[in-house]
């Protein structure tokens, strides 16, 4: 079962991304980011998050700021145009790819 | 929702912990987020209270585990060592280094000293070479055996590592000594004892090496000759480093805080005192008695005896200041990279 698991790993760590990006298309900080992606089913740690999140900003796809105006200060981000071009063509190949294997696990059944 | 004064301190200390194992590049950044989301946790456990204090802090940071670990997740990933084991590297390579250097440092000195390799030929630069090949080493080795355990361990869990990872308030960093200010007597007492080493070296230099005898106050009988031509020619690099020593003294008076000017001052003012006490120890004999050979053949005194012990206990005290300078620059380098002063 070990190595399940390992699989499944491997399967979701290519769609993490795709999560966290649909989640930015307006401001969100990191902690709210979590808990919204955790509630809808997709668990994801801080571990995973945040490097993602800087990851995605060192390529400039992602836009933050501070705030000031909340309880405390908090960094917001949130897709810029790039962004959001790269996430319009991962979802059309996250579509793709969807087709692809339900063709070929219903072949196999 | 606020922190009482103790759970505060509490924070403080925890993110001091985890600033030191951040990335300098982006520290403040990432620390700041870091902080913001750790509240935003206390927010979410505790919705309720009003004001939080160190118990309930305690319990949201014993689920996050050590600053150490925090950190490795909020950090930008690495590749040769993972997030996993990361934070645990640095600190083991930090310790491993430290006490390779120290254990190198003695063996040189005893070495230097049983072998009596001190004096004219002294290889200062060669045992500098020695130090930085050892730490050099050590820090090749840890990062191997971490490199290793990332391929053969990956998404496994090693049961001596998981205490480092876990919370302990007794683990945290104290506060005191990055709150303190600069001490103002400490400051007063190196200006005017760098004006008397001034004034000291100016006279030296004006007298060619000499000091005047008296038998009483009103009977001079001569000049004598301490110092060496050798040690006359490394005052006014003494001179420098005094003036630079001053003028920082003076600095932290004005200021009356540390700041990372004052810390990188510090740092390289220590790195001259090395280097300049390592050319001191090339340059033996600093110090010649001379002028005792009459008095010390008439009172039937080994004369050469007493100008080797002199000299000897120069070297040995030269000796410490190097292993001061070197535990000096170690201590400010470390404090200044993993907190650094504004």
């Amino acid at each position: 079962m070990e190595n399940v698991e390992k699989l499944k790993q491997e399967l979701r760590r290519g769609i993490i991304v795709v999560a966290v990006m649909s989640r930015l298309q307006d401001f969100q900080y990191g902690y709210a980011m979590l808990k919204d992606l955790n509630d809808r089913g997709f668990e994801i740690g801080q571990d995973t998050l945040y490097p993602l999140l800087r990851r995605l900003e060192e390529q400039q796809m992602l836009e933050s700021e501070w705030r000031t105006d909340d309880a405390r200060p908090r960094r917001y981000y949130r897709l810029n145009s790039t962004g959001r071009e790269a996430l319009e063509l991962l979802k059309a190949e996250w579509n793709e790819l969807i087709k692809v294997i339900r063709r070929i696990t219903n072949e196999a059944e | 929702m606020k922190l009482n004064k103790s759970a505060s301190e509490l924070l403080e200390r925890y993110m001091l912990g985890v600033k030191r194992a951040l990335p300098a590049r982006q520290r403040e950044d990432i620390a700041r987020e870091i902080e913001s989301s750790i509240l935003d946790r206390v927010e979410e456990r505790f919705p309720k209270t009003e004001e939080i204090g160190e118990k309930e802090l305690k319990a949201a940071l014993e689920e996050l585990g050590s600053p150490y670990k925090l950190a490795g997740q909020f950090s930008p990933q690495r590749y040769l060592i993972g997030p996993q084991f990361f934070h645990i590297y640095t600190f083991v390579l930090r310790i491993v280094v430290l006490v390779v250097l120290g254990a190198l440092l003695l063996s040189i000195i005893i070495g230097a000293l049983t072998g009596n390799r001190w004096g004219a030929g002294f290889p200062f630069w060669e045992y500098l070479g020695t130090l930085w090949n050892g730490a050099f080493m050590a820090a090749a080795f840890v990062t191997l055996v971490f490199a290793i355990m990332e391929r053969v361990n990956t998404g496994k869990e090693i049961e001596e590592l998981k205490e480092l990872e876990q919370f302990k308030v007794e683990n945290l960093p104290e506060l005191s000594d990055m709150k303190k200010g600069p001490s103002r007597a400490e400051s007063i007492i190196e200006i005017v004892f760098g004006v008397l080493g001034l004034a000291f070296f100016t006279y030296l230099l004006n007298n060619n090496g000499a000091f005047p005898i008296y038998v009483n106050p009103a009977e001079k009988l001569g000049q004598v000759r301490i110092f060496t031509d050798n040690f006359l020619r490394f005052v006014p690099a003494m001179m420098a480093l005094a003036g630079l020593d001053i003028a920082r003294s003076a600095t932290l008076l004005a200021q009356d805080r540390h700041s990372s000017l004052t810390n990188w001052w510090h740092i390289l003012s220590q790195i001259g005192h090395m280097i300049l006490t390592g050319l001191l120890l090339g340059a033996f004999p600093l110090i010649a008695l001379d002028w005792m050979k009459d008095f010390a053949m008439t009172s039937g005194w080994d004369f050469a005896a007493i100008e080797n012990g002199a000299n000897l206990g120069l070297k040995v005290i030269l000796a410490l200041a190097i292993v001061g300078s070197v535990v000096e620059i170690i201590k400010w380098t470390i404090r200044e990279l993993s907190n650094p002063a504004k």
